[in-house]
């Protein structure tokens, strides 16, 4: 874990003070070269590339993300863990919402199978393919929040008590959650029927059947059991989604959160907070999938006992 | 045609199937599902529309039709003039045209990014799995590297870094946007080779090669390639969607296609902008985009029924 992590900033900073352009030269607003280097001799940008790796390393190590390059002396860490907090209620939230709904929305398409139900539930689980978070988000503001805004309401609405923009009150996260979670939840949701109708036609399944089980005893203990396994070879494709879901909400919903701060920062050429976002980004993935490793275990015999390895797993075992 | 007699079964001729070869029969089985072919309609119909299209409207997807919006007094809402059926923007241009022109840009990012994805993570995924040792770990390192970032974080980054690149600058800045999408989307293939490089290593063909003394890239290329083309295809295409979504989302963050050209997610973020007096120029580009997403993964889905025995059998 430590590695991959490790190796993504070598990756990152590389590619990031590599690319031209600096802190100093955007909006084609060129500052005074004596001035330009000053600013680089002070925020050590003079240096040879590796020693200013190794400088931010050993910063990092300290728990210190440094001094942001594009802000001038903003703070990375404090910046940071500003911005973090409605980045992860966010994701927390869409999260949930996506696992709550979109698994039994991937169940009852499998269950009902080719029938109106199940039909309904693949449509479903369709809609929320065709709906990106950004674009949802747009339709939301649309629909609920312009008519706050516009003249006697845009479609004769009610005034609507979501606000479209900011992080003031519980109301404000209804809108930006539902944009985040509907791709993630159409994702769930596919995934959950395609590894049902993989294992329900099963030797076992039918011998659950037979033996008289009760069909709620047959979905828990048999069906969402092993249906779980794809699910977490997935997670990774969600966290991916709700990373990029927040980037993309926070910006219309203008919620300043972690997305907001990358945007602006990458705008800015900020290395410093780029690399903190980074760092960030890769831990919760890495992370992410260490968790997912050890649920691999949790939820399959065969992997806990050696039987077979995650990876082997994944590729359908 | 020929004739073969089935042994003990009596006199009953069994007429051969003719082969129609891996791909024939593909294309049959993937016809036969209807997911198959509600993607396969919508993804050709966008093709149609997308580069015949163009010709067939009077207007351009920069050209501003300002004598009309001075008629009016603003942006024409949809139905109201002929010659713009779905309206115009605010600067005058033909929001038909646009839309039609974000075409374009999709099926060209779907195809170029999908490209540098089989260039990097089919070659990959194949030494990787073919050589082992340090090979395979150096490579996959590498891989589990750059999936630890998320992707659009990537593509932004990557996207910065090489878009005021002499190369691009002269070529086409769009094109170090498509490229950037295709250089985090390979990890996935390459994984998925390795993997089907490993088992399919095992196979007696393999060993029979190897046994008569086939050199090994030979191997790969006639025994190990040709057997792992089928979930390479369903990868590809079931990242096409996810090419499309990444452009639109970086042309909505206006880090993508730069104007005047049009793209499905920035023609979003324009309709978000003027979402007080044009709402109607939301509609367009966002069922587009969500039309051509349903449409490939559905696509993707009846390739992969088609291809996978496993879940053919149970249908």
């Amino acid at each position: 874990m430590v590695p991959v992590v490790l190796g993504a900033s070598i990756v990152a900073f590389t590619i990031m003070h590599v690319a031209p352009g600096s802190p100093w030269n955007r909006e084609g607003r060129a500052l005074d070269p004596a001035i330009i280097a000053r600013l680089n001799e002070e925020l050590g940008l003079d240096q040879p590339l590796p020693m200013q790796y190794l400088a931010w390393l050993g910063h990092l190590l300290r728990g210190d993300f440094g001094v942001s390059t594009s802000t001038f002396g903003g703070d990375v860490n404090a910046m940071i863990i500003y911005s973090l907090g409605p980045t992860l209620l966010l994701c927390g939230l869409a999260f949930g919402v996506a696992v709550l709904i979109g698994v039994p929305l991937g169940l009852a398409a499998a269950l009902w199978h080719r029938r109106p139900v199940g039909h309904l539930a693949t449509g479903l689980s369709l809609v929320g393919m065709a709906a990106p978070a950004f674009a949802l988000a747009a339709l939301l503001q649309l629909v609920v929040a312009a008519p706050r805004f516009g003249t006697g309401g845009m479609f004769g609405l009610a005034p609507s008590p979501f606000p479209h923009a900011g992080l003031d009150s519980p109301w404000a996260l209804v809108l930006p959650t539902l944009a985040m979670a509907a791709l993630p939840l159409a994702q769930i949701a596919r995934h959950t029927k395609a590894s049902v109708l993989e294992v329900i036609h099963s030797d076992y399944i039918r011998t659950a059947h037979s033996k008289g089980l009760h069909e709620d005893q047959i979905v828990r203990l048999h069906l969402l059991r092993n249906a779980a396994i794809p699910l977490l070879t997935i997670s990774g494709t969600v966290l991916a989604l709700l990373i990029t879901g927040s980037i993309v909400v926070e910006r219309v919903f203008e919620i300043p959160g972690l997305g907001n701060l990358y945007f602006w920062a990458i705008r800015g050429r900020d290395y410093t907070t780029l690399m903190g976002i980074t760092v960030i980004y890769a831990l919760a993935v890495a992370v992410a999938n260490a968790v997912v490793d050890i649920a691999y275990g949790v939820v399959d015999p065969r992997v806990r006992d050696g039987y077979l390895t995650p990876a082997e797993e994944a590729s359908g075992g | 045609m020929a004739e073969a007699r089935l042994a003990g079964v009596g006199d009953v001729l069994v007429r051969p199937q003719k082969s129609r070869g891996f791909w024939g029969d593909t294309a049959r089985r993937l016809l036969r599902t209807p997911t198959g072919v509600i993607g396969l309609v919508i993804v050709v119909g966008m093709i149609l529309i997308a580069f015949v299209g163009p010709s067939l409207i009077p207007y351009t997807y920069y050209e501003q039709d300002i004598d009309a919006v001075i008629a009016y007094g603003g942006p024409i809402p949809p139905g109201v003039v002929a010659s713009h059926p779905l309206g115009t923007d605010v600067l005058g241009r033909d929001l038909l045209a646009r839309t039609v022109d974000g075409a374009q840009v999709s099926l060209t990012v779907a195809l170029i990014a999908q490209l540098v994805v089989l260039a990097i993570g089919v070659p990959v995924g194949l030494l990787a799995g073919w050589r082992g040792g340090w090979t395979e770990t150096g490579l996959m390192r590498t891989t589990d590297i750059i999936g630890t970032f998320p992707d659009l974080l990537f593509i932004i980054m990557i996207q910065a870094a090489i878009i005021d690149t002499p190369f691009f600058t002269l070529v086409n800045g769009l094109l170090a946007t498509f490229i950037a999408i295709g250089l985090i989307s390979w990890v996935g293939t390459a994984r998925l080779v390795r993997g089907q490089t490993l088992s399919l290593k095992q196979r007696e063909d393999v060993e029979a090669a190897r046994a008569v003394g086939v050199p090994g890239s030979k191997i790969v290329r006639r025994h190990i390639l040709p057997q792992a083309m089928g979930p390479i295809a369903i990868a590809i295409s079931l990242g096409i969607p996810m090419a499309i979504l990444a452009e639109s989302t970086l042309s909505f963050l206006g880090l993508g296609v730069q104007i005047p050209r049009a793209s499905w997610g920035s023609l979003i973020d324009i309709g978000i902008d003027n979402i007080q007096i044009a709402p109607w120029l939301l509609f367009p580009p966002m069922i587009a985009l969500g039309t051509a997403l349903i449409g490939f993964t559905l696509l993707g889905d009846g390739l992969r029924d088609a291809l996978d025995p496993r879940t053919s059998r149970r249908r």
